[in-house]
């Protein structure tokens, strides 16, 4: 697919691709009625402007100049099975289901759909697949999550996981798009039922291209008293452009630990909305963005406490080197309904390099009395005096530097709690930190 | 004569536009222990930091010589390699790098240095349990985080530890005694004592003569507005604790 000539508006050309892609036949996986009604909110809201707080340190041209329509499923041979080599190692009692361009791939999936504590369904299949019903229905759009609805209209496949029972899951959303101008839409939908329980791995690994999008749209529903500990690892190859939307709900009691850790991407936005809706709820975030080059990674979260007496906890932590850029931005909104709420938020940005760039933005609002909340948010460089304690053991000054960009996202990994897992992005952290020949001897 | 492990020359040095140095001489041989002792702000800090290199200092006259070289010339890394500790006043917390990897990898960095081969991981462990069994500390202390919720006593435990681990040529030891209870001072003491040796010298910088009491030194002096105003034997500590240091203020104005 070629780009045309004349340049030609968001809404032209938003209407014209989605013509295009239901021209070539491709078999739409949602359901006609909400892209319908995506269609109309993304030509309403249009693509974000520079001006919109919730995207001023977003990287948007990668994104209008990528190519929109979805890719084609990538050839068994010659390309699905040497990525068999490539995928990282299976994580002991996890299933483990693979999409390779948005598109379900049961070469390399190594779990069967219905596991004991619940079910997965691709929609390619021919499961319905519309929003998770009523729990993110209660999510009064914003444009913050435009991209999802572009996802709504050209995804190809997508994952529906409904839990009842107990389940370890991992899912590999993996692009193989490198010299074709096409998308990869990554769709993801989970329930887990109440007093049920997943522990989630969802990987986004790797090629891009600067003219190929992966727009992945994720929606999750905790019915009450149901438990989720949600790893998200982006770790997409330098020179792809990711677009990413997580939309969750809480009902009451619900428990959602999510663990994020963004170390790929020339260009990586993150919209995270989560509502804890019901009493009594829980979450966590723990976050890591790592960014070099002439990176630029942008995260915001939105986060409401509705419901009464739910907690929330996040810690998040943004490494810039070289003139790369990092945007971590987490708005709190304590509605008058959230009485007892508990909410804490810490912010901070390690500047790594003279030309890196971290913007950290708190936002906390409060419309009840009976609520507890803090936040703290500080941006600098590495202290000269713990740089200089490391120097006087005799350590260069690289590998002191590395180790304390190291010892600066310590608070997240150790959050990461299963084992294999926790050493892969490691490995791949201390790799990317550079030096890693003196760093993995922490590991 | 043999040349004196470190000889400071007319030192002078500044931190922003403060002088803080303002002509050291002092010569510190091996086997050697010296005190030195002097009130607040009288560039005691200052001239540890000076010696190990800690940046914002400038060195505007005289001379370093360390083991016959010229020590100034070498930044921070360099001179730890080469035998110079120096033990802080205030050591730094480091969460997310533990005990065990910190010492591993600066036993190492010395170790290359001298072209010598890089201590596996079992010798390195013998050698650090022996050696925090001297120190009384628990060997839960390995796998935390550099200094990570130390208390005051056991963070200066812990750089008498690395300073045992290293085994340096010249340790400089900055108010190590300050904020220890009296059994802690003796465990410190024992393990300054433990470094003593004919090809080591060891710095201390106190406030107080109480360390001394533990460890005797060769040499006291006296440093006061960035000056040595009085060298003596270990009785001049005595002396300092008796009548303070105001009678030698006057000498250093």
């Amino acid at each position: 697919m070629t780009q045309p000539d004349t340049p030609v508006s968001f809404s032209e050309r938003l209407q014209r691709d989605y013509d295009l892609a239901r021209a070539q036949g491709a078999r739409p996986i949602v359901a006609d009625s909400l892209r319908e009604t995506s269609l109309a909110k993304a030509l309403a809201a249009g693509l974000p402007a520079l001006r919109d707080d919730d995207w001023r340190y977003a990287r948007l041209r990668p994104v209008t100049a990528a190519q929109w329509l979805p890719a084609a499923t990538a050839d068994e041979a010659s390309v699905i099975e040497p990525l068999r080599a490539a995928l990282p190692d299976a994580l002991p009692g996890f299933g483990r289901v693979v999409f390779v361009d948005g598109h379900y791939c049961a070469s390399l999936s190594v779990a069967d759909q219905s596991f004991s504590g619940g079910q997965l369904r691709h929609a390619a299949s021919g499961a319905a697949n519309t929003r998770n019903g009523e729990a993110t229905n209660a999510l009064q759009a914003t444009t913050a999550e435009r991209f999802a609805w572009l996802n709504d209209l050209f995804a190809t496949d997508g994952a529906q996981l409904q839990v009842t029972g107990q389940l370890q899951l991992e899912l590999l959303f993996i692009s193989t798009i490198t010299d074709t101008a096409a998308a990869s839409y990554p769709r993801l939908q989970v329930q887990v039922c109440a007093d049920s329980q997943l522990t989630l791995v969802e990987r986004h690994l790797g090629s891009g291209g600067p003219t190929a999008l992966t727009n992945v749209s994720v929606q999750v529903h905790l019915q009450s008293a149901a438990r989720l500990q949600h790893y998200r690892v982006q770790a997409m190859a330098r020179d792809a452009v990711f677009m990413d939307t997580l939309l969750a709900t809480l009902d009451s009691r619900a428990n959602y630990a999510l663990t994020f850790i963004n170390q790929g991407a020339a260009t990586a936005r993150s919209s995270l909305r989560l509502r804890l809706q019901g009493d009594n709820t829980q979450l966590s975030v723990h976050g890591v963005s790592l960014t070099d080059e002439r990176c630029n990674s942008d995260t915001v979260i939105q986060l409401e406490h509705v419901g009464r007496n739910s907690r929330s906890e996040q810690v998040l932590r943004g490494v810039a080197n070289g003139r790369s850029s990092i945007g971590l931005a987490s708005r709190v909104d304590v509605a008058a309904s959230a009485g007892g709420a508990d909410s804490r938020q810490s912010l901070k940005g390690l500047i790594g390099a003279a030309g890196a760039e971290v913007n950290l933005r708190p936002q906390l609002e409060i419309n009840t009395d009976e609520v507890k909340a803090s936040h703290g948010a500080t941006t600098g460089s590495l202290d000269d005096n713990t740089l200089f304690y490391l120097l006087s053991r005799g350590i260069d000054p690289e590998t002191a530097r590395k180790l304390l960009e190291w010892a600066f996202i310590g608070d997240v990994m150790s959050h990461i709690d299963i084992a294999g897992l926790r050493r892969q992005v490691e490995l791949t952290t201390v790799s990317q930190l550079g030096n890693a020949a003196a760093l993995e001897a922490l590991l | 004569m043999t040349t004196p492990l470190l000889c400071i020359r007319d030192l002078h040095a500044r931190v922003a536009d403060r002088e803080v140095l303002k002509g050291i001489n002092l010569e510190v041989p091996a086997g050697e222990v010296h005190a030195i002792m002097g009130p607040n702000g009288s560039g005691k800090s200052s001239l540890s930091h000076v010696l190990a290199g800690k940046p914002g200092y400038t060195v505007t006259r005289g001379s370093v010589t360390f083991k016959g070289q010229d020590l100034l010339a070498l930044p921070p890394e360099e001179r730890a390699r080469e035998g110079v500790f120096l033990g802080f006043q205030y050591p730094v917390e480091i969460p997310g790098v533990n005990n065990a990897y910190l010492l591993r990898a600066a036993l190492n960095a010395a170790r290359r240095h001298r072209n010598e081969p890089e201590v596996d991981a079992f010798d390195f462990l013998t050698l650090v349990k022996a050696r925090m069994q001297l120190m009384r500390m628990d060997e839960s202390f390995l796998s935390r985080g550099v200094n990570e919720g130390f208390s005051g006593g056991e963070k200066k435990r812990n750089e008498i530890l690395q300073m045992l681990v290293l085994e340096p040529s010249l340790a400089v030891l900055d108010e190590t005694d300050s904020g220890l209870d009296i059994d802690a001072l003796k465990v410190v003491a024992a393990g300054i004592q433990t470094l003593r040796s004919p090809e080591r010298a060891i710095v201390l910088v106190t406030h107080y003569q109480r360390l001394l009491d533990h460890v005797t030194p060769d040499r006291v002096h006296v440093l006061a507005r960035g000056r040595i105003v009085r060298s003596g034997g270990p009785e001049l500590a005595l002396e300092l604790e008796r009548r303070g240091y105001d009678w030698l203020l006057d000498d250093a104005a």
